[in-house]
């Protein structure tokens, strides 16, 4: 599966969120081009749009990532700019582009809670977010459910390493992930860590081998509970 | 140590023992998943033996 990230932030360079971001994408999926990071400003500072270039892009991925912060409840200008340039006349244009997944991921200066009507922000970020799902729904795109980010400054070390996780699976894992899924996931991950000694290396080995076990064990005990469930009676 | 309990310890103590940023932080979400699968575990095999043992359901 190939993910296209395209980064719409005016200055990524002075920004820790996608610093840290694109410090986070898995070196393997990148170097298979498993993984594009395409960053707008650049881009476009560059040549200007190339409306071949990037359909061909897009033609190429199988999920698309709108990545940036909100700024006045919508992306940064050059995603408008990028959208209005690239998808010009009739949407019957873009039929060859109907399958694909968009996803975004968005940070926020404002936390999370502060979405909700009678919070500070009023209103929800599905509400707010709804231009980009119209969008997809146009042009036959699946819509996944955002990656928010919220205030970014204040993670904690622990909710830093729990992001550069949930980031990975964003693009990379079939989405909405079970639990079990998602753990199938960190075990195919663990076999990518280079380990410095055969203790650490053995040791590593017989974690993942547990960690099969036990979702091996999960994933039977959930199968008999729904047989059971489905046998039973009112 | 029961296995869950060494699988969350071992986890942890490879990504203590990890320089590269990713790994440590894969391996440290991995010990807190493998926590939260441990508890599943748990409860799916409690709420097993209660289905199995509902009479009314005999």
């Amino acid at each position: 599966m190939q993910t296209l990230i395209l980064v719409a932030h005016p200055e990524i360079d002075n920004s820790p969120t996608q610093q840290f971001l694109q410090a986070s994408l898995p070196q393997s999926a990148v170097n298979d081009d498993q993984l594009i990071w395409h960053d707008l400003t650049a881009a476009f500072a560059k040549n200007g749009w190339s409306r071949e270039t990037e359909l061909t892009l897009l033609e190429q991925a199988d999920r698309i990532i709108w990545q940036f912060p909100l700024y006045w409840y919508s992306a940064p200008a050059i995603l408008k700019q990028w959208q209005e340039a690239i998808f010009t006349g009739e949407v019957s244009q873009y039929e060859f582009l109907a399958g694909k997944e968009l996803g975004l991921v968005v940070s926020l200066g404002e936390k999370l809670a502060s979405y909700q009507a009678g919070a500070r922000e009023q209103f929800t970020l599905s509400e707010i977010l709804r231009p980009y799902q119209a969008f997809a729904q146009k042009l036959g795109w699946r819509y996944l459910a955002p990656l928010m980010i919220e205030q970014f400054s204040y993670l904690t070390d622990s909710a830093k390493q729990k992001l550069l996780v949930d980031y990975q699976q964003y693009l990379t894992l079939k989405q909405p992930a079970s639990f079990a899924q998602r753990g199938q996931w960190l075990l195919a991950q663990l076999q990518q860590i280079a380990s410095v000694d055969s203790t650490t290396k053995s040791t590593l080995a017989l974690a993942q081998e547990q960690l099969a076990d036990q979702l091996a064990d999960y994933q039977d005990l959930q199968t008999q509970l729904q047989e059971i469930r489905r046998g039973e009676h009112d | 140590m029961a296995t869950e309990d060494w699988l969350t310890t071992t986890l942890t103590e490879l990504a203590q023992q990890n320089s590269a940023y990713q790994s440590r932080a894969l391996l440290q979400q991995t010990a807190v998943y493998a926590a939260e699968l441990a508890r599943r575990i748990e409860q799916s095999e409690g709420e097993l033996d209660g289905r199995i043992w509902n009479h009314e359901q005999w």
